[in-house]
């Protein structure tokens, strides 16, 4: 911190102080100009401008030829593939059996069968487990690929159809604008009713 | 997210106040029942007065008058008899039970009923303490409480009655109770809620996972730093042979450059490789101690669950007018503390059992030359990886002739099978319900539902339990249960190419049987073992799984006991014997057939636990079917398919037209689902595979036409057969339904039993899919 210097008065308009004036103190005691304060308080009172684009993260995912996007909020975690072990009597095309994940085991569930779309006979090197819930039911999901996540005007455009899959129409509730293009958004409440009905 | 209830990090006081009084009173109980046969011993009082003294501290915090008075009477004597101014016995001791008994109560009462409940007639707090005080003073009780027939203390000369003592100033009650406090061993036991702990073993087991992943990580590290080593030999070959040829200044130090980044890259390599190491060793070291510290944690000592038993004993022999004597050994062998829960309900049966049957009365055994007082001894151990425990006693023994007359009587058996049962034959019938040789039934028991209830209560705790004639005379039950329900020993095997655990508890033993001993009886393969013939069953089979038999070599079956049947489930083979972290199934699979639990494997994987009972349910039920395929032990045979059964979807929207159709099917022996229409149906195909739909055209929704449409365009179920069955028989109609990709159409006008079979036959083949079929059926 610079020294006063002696030589140097009080600015114009200050009233000068005991001989020492210090450049910072008379820098934040100068007053403001005319209008300053008022026109900062009317800024501050004032609502923001325009409203902020209603957007949603949705987390996307690739089965086939097929992308997904599915909220967020129902994603609980992304898990590299694992073994999966059949439930004899129980495992069908959809529910695939029993996984362990980080010690806890979940129940494994093949989205290619519930959306009707046809599976690779050997998984691609960027399959993962995609665990994915709603309150009390969590599945880990065979995808082929999670392409990311991203926040996206949730509206969707009803109707419009991009995916090939028919029996995906059934699990999705419109279009998406993403700026990889449209993505078919996935209805969750029907999503978790299918899975639940693999395990009748 | 809400804490447990048994948290006590949330209670009240009152909470804490009945907790305490809880474990008090279990010592109390204890401590009083031992010190009644061992009057003279003064040192068995001190942790009894200590215990009186508690709960009276506890209740003046939580304000309950009555409860401290009698709580301080009980105290008080105590303190006299151990100062030598009284005598404890029957009497005093039943005045302390009673007392103790008021006191269990109280704190098993909600908080705004005990002040009025210890008032009332019915705790009788009042006379009890005069009894106490009586007693403390040396003077008979007031005769309305000497009317339970008891005699009074005696022994020690009238006292004069002193004025109740009045109550201690406030300074040193601090103390006393601050020394209370210092003197509770800070060792205590800690409240932990079941969930939290099966958590933290989940957990534990978990790090035990990772900490052996992490050694493989450690084992590639090492295959790297050789490699670097192979690979700093190689450059200092080369540096070598390039020191004799003739190069440049600058291509020398390049070499020079190329050796010593090498040799540095390696040393640090080294080093890392080694910390690495020594690290992943102290990890695996500490998850191991972790996991044995919780899995510890979820045992208790066997003593614990006995508390009651000393005062039940007491109370009943005296009941009965039977001398007994109560033996606990093993009280530290530690059991899993979901196990001792379980145990309380059989051992309670038992014990009774043995004192209303078992043990004769004073005069009974003394005339046949035995001692008055009969012995009972429960005791704990662990064997061969297993716990047991023996309940047995002295008594008369089990009488074998009369089980017998009563097996024939009942018209069980035969009276020439009956005749050639072997003792443990006729010992087994002892835990059919219903069965009791007693004369009278008794309030204790006698009603025979006692032993099956036990034999229940011991297989769904995953053991058995079997009854024993004791060679020195009297009765011993043995019950075998796991050590700890939260890790079970199986012995691992596979079955149809998947690993199952069958756990060593529930199973007699594995055995190998070779292609030459298998015979075949009744159509049926089996094979001679310890004298009886054992029926083979593939487990495949019975799990519903394709089934794998290799021809030519023998098969291994393991040994399995439902009763007096012994099966032999034949697994593809048997891999060893393994301990397992049993994990309950995500419950909303419901109740699995054949599956008990799951757990997770050395690798992390899941794996299922079988539940050996539910198998021989399956056995049942698949041999009384017919459906058991032969077990291929012969050379030379090839692989059969599993007969797995084909199923139907039948979709209607109307319930009579649904139901006719499902039995129809179901009779003949498809598997048959039902739909109320399209929609509903179109979910269903996509969860699960059918072999045939049976479909109306008219339905909400999504009408048949609709349906089949979207079934011909779906990538998998594009060729799944469609039967159309409908009331509209015109020509048009038909047209349109088999253009619509309809394999057959079927009215319901000419519709009876007949007809609609022999059409679902054509269309998809028997309800069992036959060996020299692919999975596809007829085309």
């Amino acid at each position: 911190m610079a020294t006063a210097d002696p030589s140097v008065g009080p600015p114009a308009g200050l009233p000068a102080e005991g001989g020492r004036p210090d450049a910072a103190a008379s820098l934040l005691r100068r007053p403001p100009p005319p209008g300053y304060l008022e026109a900062w308080a009317e800024r501050v009172r004032e609502r923001p401008a325009a409203a902020v684009r209603d957007l949603v993260s949705f987390g996307f995912f690739r089965l086939g030829a097929e992308t997904f996007a599915l909220e967020t909020r129902h994603v609980v975690e992304v898990r590299p593939l694992a073994r999966m072990r059949p439930v004899p009597g129980r495992t069908n095309p959809v529910f695939l059996g029993l996984v362990s994940l980080r010690g806890v085991i979940h129940l494994a569930a093949s989205l290619h069968a519930l959306f009707g779309v046809e599976a690779a006979s050997t998984p691609p090197p960027t399959a993962r487990l995609l665990v994915v819930e709603r309150p009390g039911q969590r599945w880990a999901a065979v995808v082929d690929e999670v392409v990311g996540f991203d926040r996206v005007e949730a509206a969707a455009v009803q109707g419009a159809q991009v995916t090939v899959a028919k029996a995906a129409v059934h699990f999705t509730d419109g279009v998406l604008r993403t700026p990889r293009g449209p993505v078919a958004r996935v209805e969750a409440g029907r999503l978790f009713e299918g899975l639940a009905r693999s395990l009748q | 997210m809400t804490p447990p209830a048994d948290d006590l990090a949330g209670a009240s006081l009152y909470d804490l106040f009945r907790a305490e009084v809880e474990q008090h009173v279990a010592v109390l109980e204890q401590g009083l029942v031992g010190l009644e046969a061992a009057p003279g011993d003064l040192s068995r009082i001190e942790p009894l007065m200590r215990a009186a003294h508690s709960v009276k501290g506890a209740a003046r915090i939580v304000g309950l008058t009555e409860a401290v008075a009698l709580a301080h009477a009980m105290e008080d004597l105590l303190v006299a008899a151990q100062q030598g101014r009284a005598v404890l016995a029957s009497e005093a001791v039943d005045a302390l039970l009673a007392g103790t008994d008021v006191l269990r109560r109280v704190g098993g009462i909600p908080q705004d009923e005990a002040a009025s409940w210890l008032t009332s007639p019915a705790a009788g707090t009042e006379g009890l303490v005069r009894r106490l005080r009586s007693a403390e003073h040396g003077v008979p009780p007031p005769p309305t409480e000497a009317a339970t027939g008891r005699g009074g203390t005696g022994g020690t000369p009238p006292a004069p009655l002193a004025p109740p003592a009045p109550p201690p100033p406030a300074a040193a009650d601090g103390a006393s109770r601050r020394e209370a406090t210092a003197g509770r061993a800070p060792a205590g036991p800690v409240r932990v809620s079941a969930e939290g702990l099966t958590r933290m073993l989940a957990y534990a087991g978990e790090g035990v996972v990772q900490a052996r992943r992490l050694a493989a990580h450690a084992d590639q590290l090492e295959g790297l730093r050789r490699g670097l080593d192979r690979l700093a030999s190689h450059v200092e070959r080369t540096a070598e042979r390039l020191r004799k040829e003739s190069l440049g200044p600058r291509a020398r130090e390049a070499v020079q450059v190329l050796r010593g980044e090498v040799a540095a890259l390696r040393q640090e390599m080294a080093a890392r490789s080694e910390a690495f190491d020594l690290s992943v060793r102290q990890g695996a070291d500490v998850a191991g101690r972790l996991y044995r510290e919780v899995l510890e944690s979820r045992l208790r000592p066997f003593g614990e669950g006995l508390s009651a038993y000393p005062r039940l004993v007491r109370d009943l022999s005296r009941e009965l007018g039977k001398q007994v004597r109560l033996e606990v050994v093993g009280r530290d062998v530690p059991v899993d503390r979901d196990i001792l829960e379980a145990l309380e309900a059989p051992l309670n049966h038992m014990v009774r059992n043995a004192l209303d049957h078992g043990l004769e009365g004073p005069e009974e055994r003394l005339s046949r030359g035995k001692e008055p007082f009969g012995r009972l001894r429960i005791e704990a151990r662990h064997h061969a990886g297993m716990l047991e425990i023996r309940v047995a006693d002295d008594g008369r023994g089990i009488d074998l002739p009369a089980v017998r007359r009563r097996i024939v009587d009942r018209g069980m058996v035969m009276e020439e099978i009956a005749r050639s049962f072997t003792e443990d034959e006729l010992l087994e019938f002892l835990f059919l319900p219903g069965f009791s040789t007693a004369r009278e039934v008794t309030q204790v028991s006698g009603r025979g539902v006692g032993l099956d209830v036990v034999q229940t209560m011991a297989r769904e705790a995953g053991g058995h339990v079997r009854a024993e004639r004791r060679a020195a005379g009297g009765t011993a039950f043995v019950m075998t249960l796991p050590i700890t329900r939260s890790v079970v020993r199986v012995a691992l095997v596979e079955i149809a190419g998947e690993p199952y655990g069958l756990p060593l508890t529930q199973i007699d033993r594995i055995v190998r049987v070779e292609a030459a001993e298998v015979l075949t009886v009744e159509g049926r393969q089996a094979f001679a073992h310890d004298g009886r013939v054992v029926g083979l069953v593939p487990a495949a089979e019975v799990l519903g799984a394709q089934g794998r038999t290799r021809g030519g070599e023998g098969v291994t079956a393991v040994l399995v006991r439902g009763g007096r049947d012994v099966y032999g489930l034949v697994v593809d083979r048997y891999v060893g014997e393994q301990t397992f972290d049993v994990r309950t199934l995500d419950p909303r699979l419901g109740k699995v057939a054949n599956v008990s639990a799951a757990a997770l494997d050395d690798r992390g994987d899941p794996i299922l636990i079988l539940d050996v009972q539910d198998l021989l349910r399956s056995i049942d039920q698949l041999l009384h079917e017919g459906g058991l395929r032969t077990v291929r032990a012969a050379a030379g045979q090839a692989d059969r398919a599993a007969r797995r059964v084909r199923r139907i979807l039948v979709v209607d929207d109307s319930i009579t037209v649904r139901e006719v159709e499902r039995k129809l099917l179901a009779n003949r022996g498809y598997a048959v689902d039902v739909c109320v229409d399209g929609a509903d149906a179109w979910n269903a195909l996509r969860s699960q595979a059918y072999d045939l739909v049976l479909t109306d055209v008219d339905m909400p929704r999504m009408d048949g036409i609709e349906l089949l449409r979207r079934i011909r365009e779906d990538a998998r179920l594009g060729r799944l057969p469609v039967m159309i069955v409908s009331y509209k028989d015109r020509p048009e109609d038909r047209m349109r339904g088999l253009e619509a990709g309809a394999n057959a159409y079927v009215t319901k006008s000419s519709f009876h039993e007949d007809a609609l079979v022999r059409e679902v036959l054509h269309l998809v083949g028997e309800p069992r899919v036959e060996e020299d079929e692919g999975e596809e059926g007829p085309p």
